[in-house]
């Protein structure tokens, strides 16, 4: 039965009103979310120079978000163990959905977006096993939960579907953690993988480390236009045995491909990437070390090239060849070779991830 | 003497000289450095002497590197951070237990006549530094070696190699990075980008280091009330677990105390207190975690040291301007 508000919306959606594109809002070159002073949490839309072109307040502390491929419209991810994943309308700022998890699951923090942008994916787990899944939301149902496959493995993180394909790529980080908690569970266990799973939930190839690699959490992905996936990893392992953190896979391509810096800039890197982007129209690829306090940069060969020395730096995302960076002080920086070219600051401590629109 | 005038007016001196940068140089960094290069070539000097771990003056020697390591530990930004000398220097904790393998490993595989300076800088950091010669020294595994075994070897490359890391560290303070810090915000600085970029990655720094010390220092050994760890207590094998603690508390004071001398009145009253706790734990190994009294006492420390954490949060941050960041802490 067709409820009421369903049926407006739907009035309201097949109207002949002036579709909102990017533009409306006021064309956003990033999204980031962000800690203010008080405290509270909110997604901020950025231009490409950094300025703030809106503000919506978030519940609770945010992690990434997923942009609609069309309309001004994004979703907005709470941080693992995710109570909350908000619509968004960056026209207007106005919160269009609330997406719940289904009982017993948790968002994970990322999502991605069908071909046609009707389709949301969200990264979620089975709370009391870690076992990942995958939900499926119906926007033109007013993101109705329409499905759920499974994810190939343990603590998937980002997912990220591959260009002009339906295929998504899931990084299963292979922890599990506790229900409703961030306790890692199986760390002597866990086997990560790369799935590439196609909407029906079938596994369309796998990628796996080595084993002696088993302690390496695959999270965060970035894709070339050509589809080559590049994937950043989380030692979970005695520090100084932390392999590499940068690995690059294609669908069906066989056994990643593994790099990292020379030895004392490895190190540095304290064993941890926590996010990744691919810029330079896919010749370059970037990898950020909060804990290193440093962004090292590969060429698409996997061969190092430079690294950018940023306190408590996290987001990274391509803005064509340039490459800009988010810290926990409010800066974020646009990079150019290596070098900072311009820079905003604003009170407030960006989070993990600054997504490109 | 117009030429003098001319001379000196050309000299470049930095426009907006900040204060709280001159004195974090003047009274932590400089004589920081300063001691520790001293204690790490009496170290080496030590070693080539006599290089067995029964030799008194070695084991004073390295008591003093050790001592003079907390000096500067709280720079957790520029040299010692920038190639991962710091883990070179004091990797530590060794979460993985690999230290005892990595050095046996290293004593296995060498052949008399083969020391060579170079190729130990390629070495895993678990057998180099401050660490790896306590356990050369006090682990009864490690500590019989003679002077003509490997384990020899080891002590004098591995003390070699940390008075040269210290010099490196020291070098690139003097030649680079302290003019890096004095000109924050000028055009051309690429490391720190406004003025309050350098405030914010000291004040960062002496946060890490309070939380390092709550977490690691002293959450180690506590473990769980269940399962407390006595054998993960930094400085267990030395017997000098409660004397680090003692002198990072000190050298954190002297970094908060650099940044913000007068005011943090709350801050200033946490240290004494805090620190007045640890001087009498009675606990030279923390092995007192073990047991009900001995374990609530050193967690009374970790509490009033995670209160003072919070407190020198809000009086520093505000008399300095800045704010801490969360990605380094809590990733995802």
């Amino acid at each position: 039965m067709t409820s009421r508000r369903r049926f407006l919306g739907t009035v309201l959606a097949a109207a002949a009103l002036p579709r909102l594109g990017w533009a409306d809002a006021g064309s956003p070159a990033f999204l980031a979310a962000a800690q203010e002073p008080d405290g509270t949490h909110a997604l901020f839309g950025l231009t490409e120079e950094g300025a703030d072109l809106f503000r919506v307040p978030l519940p609770a502390r945010g992690h990434a978000a997923a942009a609609h491929p069309e309309a001004p419209e994004a979703v907005a991810f709470a941080r693992r163990p995710g109570t909350y994943a908000l619509v968004l309308n960056c026209a207007t700022g106005a919160v269009t959905a609330r997406l719940a998890a289904a009982p017993g699951r948790a968002f994970n923090g990322h999502g991605a977006f069908s071909m046609d942008g009707a389709v949301l994916y969200t990264s979620e787990v089975e709370a009391a096993t870690g076992e990942g899944r995958i939900a499926l939301w119906s926007r033109p149902d007013g993101y109705r939960l329409i499905g759920e496959i499974a994810s190939g493995g343990i603590g998937p993180h980002e997912i990220r579907r591959l260009p002009g394909s339906e295929v998504l790529a899931v990084a299963n980080g292979g922890i599990r953690t506790g229900p409703g908690d961030r306790d890692k569970l199986n760390l002597d266990t866990m086997a990560p993988n790369l799935t590439y799973l196609s909407p029906d939930g079938r596994v369309e190839d796998q990628a796996r480390l080595a084993p002696d690699l088993h302690r390496a959490s695959i999270r965060h992905l970035a894709i070339d236009a050509l589809g080559t996936v590049a994937f950043a990893m989380q030692w979970e392992g005695a520090e100084d045995q932390a392999p590499a953190l940068l690995g690059f896979h294609r669908l069906n391509g066989g056994a990643p491909r593994l790099a990292k810096a020379p030895d004392d800039l490895h190190r540095a890197m304290r064993g941890y990437a926590g996010s990744i982007a691919v810029f330079d129209a896919g010749r370059q690829v970037a990898i950020s070390s909060p804990k290193g306090g440093r962004v090292q940069v590969f060429g698409s060969d996997g061969r190092f090239a430079h690294e950018i020395l940023r306190a408590d730096v996290c987001g990274i995302a391509a803005a064509g060849a340039r490459l800009v960076m988010t810290d926990g002080f409010g800066a974020f920086v646009v990079t150019e070779g290596g070098r900072p070219v311009a820079h905003t600051r604003a009170p407030r401590a960006w989070d993990n991830h600054i997504v490109a629109l | 003497m117009r030429l003098l005038i001319a001379a000196l007016c050309l000299l470049p001196l930095p426009l907006r000289a900040d204060p709280v940068i001159d004195r974090v140089l003047d009274e932590v960094v400089s004589p920081g450095l300063a001691v520790f290069t001293t204690a790490t070539g009496a170290l080496e000097a030590a070693a080539v002497a006599d290089c067995r771990a029964t030799s008194e003056d070695l084991r004073a020697a390295w008591a003093g590197a050790m001592d003079a390591w907390f000096g500067i530990a709280d720079l957790r930004f520029g040299p010692l951070e920038d190639g991962a000398q710091r883990q070179i220097i004091a990797y530590w904790p060794d979460n993985g237990g690999h230290r005892p393998k990595a050095l046996a490993r290293w004593l296995a595989g060498w052949q008399p006549g083969a020391e060579d300076a170079a190729a130990f800088r390629t070495q895993p950091v678990s057998v180099r530094g401050l660490y790896a010669m306590e356990s050369m020294l006090y682990d009864p595994r490690f500590n019989t070696y003679t002077k003509s075994d490997a384990g020899c070897a080891l002590v004098r490359l591995a003390t070699a190699d940390l008075s040269a890391t210290a010099h490196e560290v020291a070098t690139a303070w003097e030649e680079d990075f302290a003019t890096v810090l004095r000109t924050a915000g000028d055009a051309g600085n690429a490391r720190f980008l406004d003025a309050i970029e350098a405030r914010q990655a000291v004040f960062t720094a002496l946060l890490t280091s309070l939380q390092f010390d709550i977490v690691e220092r002293i959450g180690l050994p506590l473990g769980t009330v269940e399962t407390p760890r006595p054998t993960r207590a930094e400085g267990r094998l030395s017997g000098r677990s409660q004397r680090n603690l003692e002198l990072s508390l000190a050298a954190h004071e002297a970094l908060a105390r650099a940044l913000v001398p007068e005011g943090a009145t709350l801050t200033g009253e946490d240290f004494e207190r805090v620190r007045w706790m640890a001087a009498r734990l009675d606990d030279p190994d923390f092995s007192g975690v073990a047991d009900p009294t001995g374990r609530f006492r050193l967690e009374a420390v970790q509490t009033a040291l995670t209160l003072l954490r919070t407190v020198a949060n809000e009086e520093l941050s505000a008399a300095l301007g800045v704010t801490m960041g969360l990605n380094a802490l809590d990733g995802d």
